[in-house]
């Protein structure tokens, strides 16, 4: 009976300790928000697209918090070295056609003379996620997409689409990605574009450094939800 | 001893067990639906990436297998199933759209690599919604481990001869599409 009793015993460990296993990717994901809770920050998911999952999502920790139950006029003007301003949107098409909730639009400068733009738009809808790539073509840029990775200070890379669009002696250099409040993604909860546009006053790679800058000062760090 | 445990309401251990069993395989099996809406997975392996995906028999020629794999292609955007398609394509493949111009490179559009190819699947092809994506009129030439392919565009309701080039390789005895060019009739 003891062997008998020995062995249940046995075999419900391993069972408890398969399903742990079987879950231990969610459980760290829950637990990521709240360990970093003593720290001042934010966690929220980014991935490259909105309407689907794609191994490319990854929580985020951020300095700010980007989602709709925040303002995101908040966003400091002041980030590390850069300064921006707000440039309002002077097309009234934009906000025709995507209805956003929120629409930010920035231009951030820093001591050496870098500069870009930063574009929040946050929403509830897809309506209001138009891909940038489909608005240079329609204004008849000419557009070549891929994606980067970009790493962050304190661990990990963001992953976004990378935008390289022509149109006469113009040339806007455009990292883009997807902020979703948390891993569900309910379109109801909202969601955020992020996005950053360069122009052409340095190689790509040289971009991809200035942007990243920029970025370390609101994303800390990141790692893949699975 | 069964009598006692059935009496304090606990099932007998042999039927215990396959139900703890059976837990633990749903448990997987929810978690494996919460988390694998993308596209494929970081650990894939090549026997589910491009022609090795479709079960083909062994006997199928090269020439064969390519031609399915290009209909593969257009059943999968008829069926908008996003995480097979991008599991045809290598991933530094590209997709070029020369705008009927194809000595002209300055008008292309190009989308390098899956996360753009996933990209212009999702935003640009799957909207249409066609009820057939299949190409036409295939001219399949071989050459060692690679493949051009030339054929009549056919999406939907658009019927456009010659108007496609496709590249495909060959990885490990699997044929994996490289890059297409469209949109090369004139206009």
């Amino acid at each position: 009976m003891r062997d008998t009793a020995f062995r249940s015993v046995v075999v419900l460990a391993l069972l408890a300790g398969a399903l742990l296993i079987l879950r231990t990717p969610r459980w760290l994901g829950l637990a990521d928000q709240h360990a970093d809770s003593g720290e001042a920050g934010f966690t929220f998911v980014t991935d490259i697209d909105y309407w689907r999952r794609t191994e490319r999502e990854q929580w985020v920790k951020t300095t700010v918090p980007f989602d709709p139950i925040h303002d995101l006029d908040q966003v400091p003007l002041q980030l590390g070295d850069w300064r921006g301003e707000d440039v309002p949107e002077t097309n009234l098409e934009v906000f025709v056609s995507l209805e956003p909730d929120q629409y930010v639009q920035r231009w951030y400068r820093d001591s050496v003379g870098h500069s870009l733009w930063l574009t929040l738009i946050g929403g509830r809808t897809s309506r209001s996620f138009h891909p940038p790539d489909l608005c240079y073509h329609a204004d008849g840029w000419q557009v070549s997409l891929s994606s980067r990775a970009i790493p962050l200070n304190r661990g990990g890379e963001i992953h976004g689409l990378w935008l390289e669009a022509h149109k006469h002696e113009d040339e806007h250099r455009v990292f883009y990605f997807y902020l979703f409040p948390d891993s569900g993604r309910n379109q109801s909860d909202g969601m955020m574009l992020f996005k950053l546009t360069s122009p052409h006053h340095a190689s790509i790679e040289q971009t991809l450094a200035i942007q990243s800058d920029f970025l370390s000062q609101l994303f800390v760090r990141a790692r893949p939800t699975r | 001893m069964k009598v006692m445990t059935q009496r304090m309401g606990w099932p007998p251990l042999g039927k215990l067990i396959p139900r703890l069993m059976l837990l633990v395989i749903l448990a997987a099996c929810s978690s494996s639906n919460e988390e694998t809406q993308g596209y494929g997975t970081p650990d894939a392996t090549l026997s589910g990436m491009g022609s090795c995906k479709l079960s083909l028999a062994e006997t199928v020629s090269d020439e064969e297998a390519i031609v399915a794999l290009l209909n593969a292609e257009g059943d999968y955007v008829v069926q908008q199933d996003i995480t097979s398609l991008v599991t045809l394509w290598t991933d530094n493949g590209r997709i070029i759209d020369t705008d009927h111009t194809p000595a002209d490179p300055s008008d292309d559009q190009t989308w390098q690599g899956k996360d753009a190819i996933r990209h212009r699947y999702v935003h640009r092809v799957f909207p249409g919604a066609p009820g057939v994506a299949q190409p036409l009129d295939l001219l399949v030439s071989i050459s060692g481990e690679k493949a051009v392919v030339t054929g009549t565009t056919r999406i939907g309701d658009e019927v456009s001869p010659v108007g496609d080039r496709w590249l495909l390789v060959k990885v490990r005895d699997c044929w994996m599409i490289q890059e297409l060019v469209f949109n090369l009739e004139p206009k």
